[in-house]
């Protein structure tokens, strides 16, 4: 089961999904002519508010639900192929895991029905632990997990198999600061190693963070799609950015643009966003020997193959 | 594909240890047995008492195993269904057959286990009624030869009959127990009245060329089953033997009303083995029934919802204990005749042919369901052979569970996982 030759990792053509009652009558339309086409090392977003149809999207790709109509590729062949299962790594909206298992045998358990071998699960499932910071959990049942540890490891087990393609569903709902920042640094590790990512969320500050491209649903149909450049760009403004200048270098050159373009323009500083601010502190602090509660992520050997 | 059945086993195995209802019903099993064991009295001997507790055991295992194995297999698709931890798992390179599979045989793991604590209570319970009796004693031997045996079951050919005197043929199994080990013969009359005194008889055993073996005298009673004890040295393994009966002279009166039970055939048990290897194929046919169970239980579990699955799941063991009397009351003829003694009108002829038609076919499917019964033959010591162990596992594990394997996995490729139920 190879990739096709032009890269393309997954094609969804008219994708509908119509949900009917018991008597067949159709209920609504989740999905309604959804055209996607996601080649080799992208991360893409689905984007859109609650009910708009991205889960629905997410479940067909992975054969959970079945297409009223329309078709999908996915790594060359069906969803229901156990071969391209194989390559794919999923973190649902929640994370599902198994209540009375500890991180590690949640981790070797998936290990098993990828089929790796027993040491490769071994060495997974510890590297996947220190990655995600599970280390001083790995023993406690997962049931006795915040949300934010949960993700982690439903993130882990996504990432057992080295997946060709990433579906995630809300991947830093519940993740601290740290953690976000985390998983979007490793997402575009992820990608620059040529794994493709599809990705729905509700924080459009992550989206916008690692997305090359995104897809925006509503009511079950796409409503905009493209490159975050060529969605967000302003044509009408510029932005030019220089070290900072005195008073009088900043007035001369405020003069100048009103001569130039005959209107107004102005001078700011750009901030820092907060994410970026307590991403610094808390790094800082770390610097200065204070122990923090997850550690700096070292990816795992296996994914930087 | 091993390593992925043996993951969900794995799963399923730990999920079944940490089922509260699993462990009562297993600390049930286990007062049950404790408590059958204390208090059980029988009919006053050794033997007696040991027989009860072995029938007892035996029910109470089957009863409380089948219902854990129910419960569990019900909930192993289903609730993960619910709680969409099976979102995780479908989306993993694993086929439905897998996780089916993998769910039944972590099921039948721990029914297996149960089992042999089970089996090992009774091995023991056995063990300590025959150190409690006198080795010698009438109820020492009874425990020994007639319930810590196992006996092969043959059923006599009658090949002579005449007022007062009959003849059988049977045939010897291919192993026969050494002695000190007996053979016991069972025979019962036709009772045409209340209170007839006991007759007194003599039995005779020939071999294949005519020369007596042995021969015994003995009073018989014409209510119940009566028992006589043949030596093993008497039989030959392998060889077909001749028995004879006659009432002894002085008896001339109960020629009139000494009559063999049509429905009872003259039987002889003869000892092939021990104790231990019956109560193992016992169990091995428990277990086959518990498969059958587990397989049923995870089957529909990927049609219902839980509760709905136990309903229905229950509903079909039910219809099932019943269609025996469904198949003997659309009998042919007898709703006509009901009807033609009361007046009512005929029922049409085509609907009497489909009740019959379906009537067949449930007892087609079935009757090898209920065919393997092994309590009774347990506690009288009784064989079990191998191949019914054999016929068991073919019938109840591989054409039913493959059946219903097919289905679930056909169902489960059907199924959208992710809708909401």
């Amino acid at each position: 089961m190879e990739q096709p030759d032009n890269g393309t990792v997954l094609e969804v053509f008219q994708l509908t999904k119509v949900f009917r009652d018991f008597w067949r009558r159709p209920r609504v339309t989740a999905v309604d002519g959804l055209d996607l086409s996601v080649q080799r090392g992208e991360i893409i977003g689905l984007l859109g508010p609650n009910g708009s149809g991205k889960s629905t999207t997410i479940k067909m790709l992975l054969g959970l639900l079945h297409p009223s109509d329309g078709s999908i590729r996915i790594l060359g062949g069906r969803p229901s192929d156990v071969a391209v299962r194989k390559r794919i790594g999923y973190l649902p909206e929640d994370s599902y895991l198994y209540r009375y298992l500890t991180p590690r045998e949640t981790l070797l358990f998936y290990g098993r029905l990828f089929d790796l071998s027993a040491s490769e699960r071994r060495q997974r499932t510890a590297e996947l632990i220190e990655m995600t910071g599970l280390g001083p959990a790995a023993d406690r049942a997962v049931g006795e997990f915040s949300k934010g540890m949960a993700r982690r490891l439903g993130l882990a087990q996504a990432l057992l198999n080295a997946p060709d393609l990433l579906i995630l569903d809300e991947p830093t709902s519940g993740l601290d600061p740290m953690g976000c920042r985390q998983v979007k640094e490793l997402l575009q590790a992820l990608a620059a190693r040529g794994t493709t990512i599809l990705l729905s969320s509700h924080l459009l500050a992550d989206v916008e963070h690692v997305c090359d491209r995104v897809v925006i649903m509503y009511d079950g149909r796409p409503r905009a799609a493209g490159t975050l450049k060529s969605l967000l760009e302003n044509q009408e403004r510029m932005l030019v950015n220089v070290p900072t200048l005195d008073a009088a270098a900043t007035r001369r050159l405020l003069d100048l643009l009103r001569k130039e373009l005959g209107c107004e323009a102005d001078v700011s500083r750009p901030s820092m966003n907060l994410e970026e601010f307590f991403v610094k502190v808390v790094r800082e602090a770390k610097e200065n020997g204070t122990p923090g509660a997850a550690g700096e992520s070292k990816m795992a050997t296996f994914l930087q193959a | 594909m091993r390593n992925r059945i043996l993951g969900i086993a794995g799963l399923m195995i730990r999920q079944a240890v940490r089922s509260r209802f699993v462990i009562c019903l297993f600390v049930l099993m286990l007062s049950l047995l404790v408590g059958f064991a204390l208090t059980i009295k029988g009919d006053g001997t050794a033997a007696g008492r040991l027989q009860m507790l072995l029938s007892y055991a035996m029910g109470a295992v089957g009863v409380v195993l089948g219902t854990a194995t129910l419960w569990l297999a019900c909930g192993s698709v289903s609730s993960e269904i619910e709680n969409r931890r099976l979102h995780l798992v479908l989306v993993k390179p694993i086929r439905r057959m897998d996780l089916w599979i993998g769910k039944w045989l972590g099921i039948v793991s721990v029914a297996m286990l149960m089992l042999a604590v089970a089996g090992f209570f009774l091995a023991i319970a056995g063990q300590v009624a025959l150190r409690r009796t006198v080795p010698d004693s009438a109820d020492g031997r009874a425990v020994r030869h007639q319930v810590l045996m196992s006996r092969y079951l043959a059923e006599s050919e009658r090949v002579k009959g005449g007022a007062g005197k009959a003849r059988w043929e049977l045939d010897c199994p291919a192993i026969v127990s050494p002695a000190p080990a007996v053979a016991t013969l069972r025979y019962r009359f036709v009772s045409p009245l209340r209170d007839l005194p006991p007759v007194r008889t003599h039995w005779e055993v020939l071999g294949p060329d005519g020369t007596c073996r042995f021969e015994a005298d003995g009073l018989a009673n014409m209510d119940g089953v009566n028992r006589l004890d043949i030596p093993v040295d008497s039989l030959q393994a392998g060889e077909r033997i001749s028995l004879t009966f006659r009432i002894r002279r002085g008896e001339e009166e109960a020629l009139h009303y000494v009559t063999f039970h049509p429905n009872h055939p003259v039987e002889l048990l003869i000892p092939t083995g021990g104790f231990g290897g019956n109560l193992v194929r016992a169990l091995l046919i428990v277990f086959c029934r518990v498969a059958l169970l587990a397989a049923l239980g995870v089957t529909v579990g990927t049609v219902f919802t839980f509760p709905v699955a136990v309903f229905v799941s229950t509903s079909m063991i039910v219809a099932t204990l019943f269609t025996q009397f469904f198949v003997f009351s659309t009998a042919p003829g007898r709703p006509s005749d009901h009807h033609h003694h009361h007046g009512a009108p005929e029922t049409p002829a085509w609907i009497e042919k489909v009740g019959e038609d379906l009537a067949n076919g449930m007892q087609f499917a079935v009757v090898p369901v209920l065919h393997y019964r092994v309590r009774g033959r347990l506690a009288e010591g009784v064989a079990i052979p191998w191949s019914e162990v054999y016929e068991a596992a073919g019938f109840l594990i591989f054409v039913y569970g493959g059946v219903l394997c097919a289905l679930a996995c056909e169902t489960l490729r059907r199924r959208e996982i992710a809708l909401p139920v």
